[in-house]
């Protein structure tokens, strides 16, 4: 079998300026940030990144200079409040935005993850959100001939999810303490021509494949496989660990202005060079704080 | 001895009266969810809230930060997925969601997209989310939003989640399934929409409130039902779960009284 697991570095150089980019995770959790990072790292440059609800990582690849083109549902930073670098590029028309409800902006992954040219909803019609989005279009059914909104599959070059673990060869699992909603990471990571999963852990096939249940992507469906520990951090991600609201708090302030989001970007992801290093500068007395388990009282 | 309600209270109580026991609630966080916890503590246990991160009839313990919170899933039934949360709606099995807004008209459209022009705009807001979704599809929306002349307008600058569009019948003209606003509820009034005409009209006002105060901070021409009522007043025990139980930090429910 092929060995997938692959370096940050090589792992990212199969991403393209200008290429389309779905990535995974929703609002402030388990976006793939080490893989955002490593994005950004490499000045990727006028990318169309497209999720179906996002936060800090498309403010950061928007404040890093790497974004032509947003599609998605929502930007925001949470109970940090708006997204600014989101806000300053799209009120400037430095960025073009596609707007989308949560159903539409999932239903373009998931018509190319089903192999479908469209899917068709109900949900975005008489407003103003198809307006913007070349891939939304009424139709008519042809059973009822009722009015419906036609949603085009879309197929992205590339896309990014974070997981808990994989084998080398990757086959990626999530754990059975996992927050729910991995049907959109699975939809985003089947739509894409090359798909690059980043997980907590490399694990052994046999630990693998002793569980089975928990697989939400078989290798056929990756490309390569890269081992992140905290990868998506300041993110949450699932029963590992919660928010870094500190890290997020700090992240929102650095966003507020273009200098110190320079700043950020020296700091945080250009000095530290790989995920490994990030990491250190986190600290291990942060990542502690962050430890699920002392946070809830599950 | 507790201290008067104040108005945030009294609007999660009013939120919290729209659910009906054994109804799928669709709830996202901020007052709506301290509302959601609210209605099942009290008078209805048999709710099933439904999360848009897809958690299904949880027994919530602590406020979540936001939908993507670990802490959801104390006690739920099933962890089923953003799609299937959304499925529900398109199914039509949701019977009421709430929503906040930047901007609303006289007929319930909603902008949480962009204030001052569009594209390029004065302030650029998070987008739909999952508001539009909701809005398309729910039974009943309950939209829960501070009262000034900024936000209520007769005019949105941008329309993300459909209300009752332009009028009587636009919804169905439109093709769309859920049945559109019911209330409005604000620091200034609860209020509803005229069966007939489908504008917005007052229904309820808070102690110490007044229809000037509503009108005034309303953009639009507002309908006034034909009798006002008076905002239920927030129990004793009301009180007590929202302060000491659901929301003992003030994460949602300001402890301040509002001016």
């Amino acid at each position: 079998m092929k060995i997938k697991q692959k370096s940050f570095a090589e792992a990212v150089a199969l991403i393209h300026d200008g290429d389309v980019v779905g990535i995974g995770g929703h609002t402030a959790r388990r976006h793939p940030m080490a893989l955002v990072r490593e994005i950004v790292r490499q000045r990727k440059r006028r990318l169309h990144v497209v999720g179906w609800n996002n936060g800090i990582d498309m403010d950061l690849l928007i404040g890093a200079g790497c974004v032509e083109t947003v599609e998605t549902s929502y930007i925001g930073l949470g109970s940090f409040g708006l997204a600014p670098n989101f806000r300053r590029a799209a009120e400037a028309g430095r960025i073009r935005v596609i707007e989308h409800s949560e159903t539409t902006a999932m239903d373009r992954f998931r018509a190319a993850s089903m192999g479908l040219p469209f899917l068709t909803t109900k949900t975005g019609i008489g407003t103003d959100l198809p307006k913007t989005a070349p891939s939304m279009r009424e139709i008519t059914d042809p059973f009822t001939g009722g009015t419906w909104l036609a949603v085009q599959a879309i197929v992205p070059d590339v896309a990014i999810v974070h997981a808990h673990t994989a084998d080398v060869y990757g086959n990626v699992q999530l754990d059975t303490e996992r927050w729910h909603d991995t049907s959109p990471d699975v939809m985003i990571a089947r739509s894409a021509n090359t798909t690059i999963v980043s997980v907590e852990q490399i694990v052994s096939t046999e630990a693998i494949r002793s569980r089975p249940i928990n697989t939400i992507l078989p290798r056929v469906d990756v490309t390569c496989v890269v081992e992140a520990p905290y990868g998506a951090h300041p993110c949450c991600c699932d029963a590992r660990y919660d928010y870094d609201l500190e890290h997020l708090g700090m992240y929102a302030r650095s966003a507020a202005d273009p200098a110190a989001i320079e700043r950020y970007i020296a700091d945080w992801i250009d000095a530290t060079g790989n995920n490994d290093a990030y990491i250190d500068k986190v600290g291990a007395r942060s990542l502690m704080k962050v430890s699920l388990k002392r946070s809830t009282r599950q | 001895m507790s201290s008067a309600p104040t108005r945030d209270e009294f609007m999660t109580v009013a939120a919290s009266r729209e659910i009906h026991d054994g109804e799928v609630a669709f709830i996202g966080t901020g007052l709506p969810m301290v509302a959601g916890y609210l209605a099942k503590a009290t008078h209805a246990p048999r709710v099933n809230l439904v999360f848009e991160s897809g958690i299904i009839d949880p027994q919530p313990v602590d406020l979540a930060t936001g939908v993507g919170d670990y802490r959801l899933l104390h006690g739920a039934a099933q962890v089923a997925g953003t799609w299937y949360a959304l499925s529900l709606l398109q199914q039509g099995k949701v019977d009421i969601g709430f929503l906040g807004t930047a901007e609303i008209d006289a007929y319930g459209n909603l902008n949480s997209t962009a204030i001052g022009g569009y594209p390029k705009s004065k302030v650029r807001l998070p987008g739909s989310g999952g508001a539009n979704d909701m809005a398309s599809n729910a039974h009943r929306i309950v939209i829960i939003c501070r009262h000034d002349r900024r936000r209520f307008v007769e005019r949105l600058q941008y329309l993300t989640s459909p209300g009752f569009l332009d009028g009587p019948g636009a919804r169905k003209a439109a093709g769309l399934a859920g049945g559109g606003p019911v209330r409005v509820i604000t620091d200034r009034a609860i209020l509803g929409f005229n069966p007939t005409t489908c504008r917005m009209r007052v229904e309820a006002l808070y102690p110490g409130g007044s229809l000037e105060e509503v009108h005034a901070s309303t953009g639009f021409e507002l309908d006034v039902a034909e009798c006002i009522e008076e905002a239920p007043v927030p129990t004793a025990e009301q009180l007590h779960l929202l302060r000491h139980v659901i929301d003992p930090t003030g994460i949602y429910i300001g402890k301040q009284a509002n001016a």
